[in-house]
């Protein structure tokens, strides 16, 4: 039998040492945008009148939806995948433990809103259970990773203390949950406050900055963000945000201080990754640059509405600024960030597997997709056309609930696009392997 | 004799692809100068594979110059050691 000849070496086999399978950071990537679509059924299914308020629990429950079935589901996909190759560690057994957390967040994200909706004593045991093992589970692999790697890279400072930013949140949320069962507690609406502010600007945006540090020059085509900026951000953030929590135990008068900083460091980096964009090295249309762009837009215009409401509380009832600031910055910062990072990492990831997959079965000869053809472009500028449409409706919807079921409607279609997008570079995958293997 | 390769407008993954064809397409006494917007990490665990060395150079405006030749070829080694040493406003930048 004669040797296969030697494959081109613009396709030669990349190591692959310290990428995990496919199936790990694709099965998070590819429940995120069910859980979007859940939520935005929930929203149709209780109607504007259970949507009101954010203490109420539907609100509480479609919140939750998002931050952990979305945000956090993608973000745990994205850390076992880049932290292996950024810090050089091999993760053991990671794909039984990206099952295993990938399962408990599942069930607690589900159980955490059926407890949230019913109000069931023994759904909120079983997710704060599923949850603790799930969150916490997961925040100790990365953190015997990292500890193993003794890296000092900017994106994995980042993450270290997004790590540790998790945790805090975490724990306020269990608390919460205890309490939600037991009023008897107290603080509660104090721990609310710093639960989502650790949560959406310790732990999301954080993390978010770190991951751009690299993802933003490699897919988006735009020189390093600045030196400064990488190594001194994340500090900054977890610093004010400890000033922030002892000001509100201690002086609750004097959290405005701090709140300011939050405000200003994270409107930084997104004036940093507009300019970056805007001095990008190809001009070309690009649905991840629009999608970051909108959600650059949103994080300015969160702060922004933060900035006022403290200046000036009468100008909006605090009821409605809690709305506009959790679409602003979970909707339109964080879904719209992650929806156009998933646009170039899946697609990335694909080949990557492909590339090797076909050549360990000596299919070199094979043409392999581009990152193009492994999720349609036009396809991705719908899902970004129905996202920015949904955001917008929402907007109005908060404050004129004659837009609420068009706004949702939409919203819906907005991850049921996502959904079809990103299954479909999977489908490829596959039928590429099948047809060549 | 030096090839200059120009990856600073590529998205991932050309700029890896790119770079490792290119190197493995070195004959005796050549070595590669690749210009690049952003530090390559990605691309030295692979050079280290297949037997390559390497050194980056910090550039102008934020931009780096990565030398890559064959460990195995003393003279490819010498005149990228010389490449290196030159100053910025002679070094070659983009295409």
């Amino acid at each position: 039998m004669s040797r296969p000849a030697q494959p081109p070496p613009s396709t030669a086999l990349l190591s692959l040492e310290q990428t995990p399978p496919l199936a790990v950071p694709l099965r998070f990537f590819l429940t995120a945008p069910l859980f979007g679509v859940t939520a935005a059924l929930l929203a149709l299914w209780l109607g504007p009148t259970a949507m009101i308020s954010r203490w109420q629990s539907g609100v509480l429950a479609f919140t939750h939806l998002l931050t952990l079935g979305y945000l956090a589901m993608v973000m745990f996909g994205a850390l076992f995948q880049m932290l292996p190759v950024l810090v050089g560690v091999h993760l053991r057994s990671a794909l039984p433990l990206a099952r295993a957390i990938h399962a408990l967040l599942l069930a607690g994200t589900l159980l955490l809103v059926g407890a949230f909706l019913g109000s069931s004593t023994i759904a909120f045991a079983l997710a704060v259970g599923a949850l603790a093992l799930g969150v916490g589970g997961f925040i100790a692999v990365m953190a015997r990773a990292l500890w193993r790697a003794q890296s000092a890279h900017d994106t994995v400072i980042a993450i270290r203390l997004a790590l540790l930013a998790l945790g805090f949140t975490l724990v306020l949320g269990l608390w919460l949950i205890a309490h939600h069962v037991d009023p008897g507690l107290g603080l509660r609406s104090t721990l609310i406050n710093l639960h989502l502010s650790w949560g959406l600007l310790g732990w999301v945006a954080v993390l978010l900055a770190g991951v751009a540090y690299q993802v933003v020059p490699m897919f988006q085509i735009t020189q390093e963000y600045p030196p400064r900026l990488r190594r001194s951000l994340a500090w900054w953030v977890i610093a004010f945000l400890l000033i922030w929590t002892a000001l509100f135990f201690l002086s609750p008068r004097w959290t405005w201080p701090a709140g300011l900083a939050l405000a200003l460091a994270l409107t930084a980096f997104a004036l940093s990754t507009l300019r970056l964009q805007q001095k990008r090295l190809r001009r070309l249309p690009d649905v991840t640059v629009d999608f970051w762009s909108l959600g650059m837009l949103c994080l300015i215009a969160s702060a922004a509405l933060w900035l006022i409401h403290e200046a000036s509380p009468g100008a909006l009832p605090d009821h409605l600024f809690a709305l506009y600031w959790g679409a602003l910055t979970i909707l339109g910062g964080g879904v719209s960030v992650i929806s156009g990072m998933l646009y170039k990492i899946i697609p990335f990831l694909v080949w990557l597997h492909l590339n090797n997959r076909l050549q360990e079965a000596g299919q070199w000869q094979g043409n392999l997709p581009t990152m193009r053809q492994i999720i349609a472009d036009r396809r991705a500028r719908l899902h970004l056309r129905l996202h920015a449409i949904a955001l917008l409706l929402l907007l109005v919807a908060i404050a004129w609930k004659g837009m609420f079921y068009p706004a949702f409607i939409v919203l819906l279609a907005s991850f049921g696009m996502q959904a079809w997008n990103l299954l479909g570079a999977l489908r490829l995958y596959r039928k590429t392997l099948r047809h060549a293997v | 004799m030096e090839h200059y390769l120009d990856v600073s407008a590529l998205m991932a993954p050309e700029p890896l692809t790119r770079t490792l064809a290119a190197s493995e397409a070195l004959r005796a006494g050549e070595y590669l100068h690749m210009y690049h917007r952003m530090q390559p990490c990605h691309l030295f665990a692979q050079l280290d594979l297949r037997g390559f060395a390497y050194a980056m150079r910090s550039r102008a405006q934020g931009y780096y110059s990565v030398f890559i030749w064959r460990r195995s070829d003393p003279t490819a080694a010498a005149a990228s050691e010389a490449a290196r040493a030159l100053p910025e406003l002679t070094l070659r930048r983009a295409s």
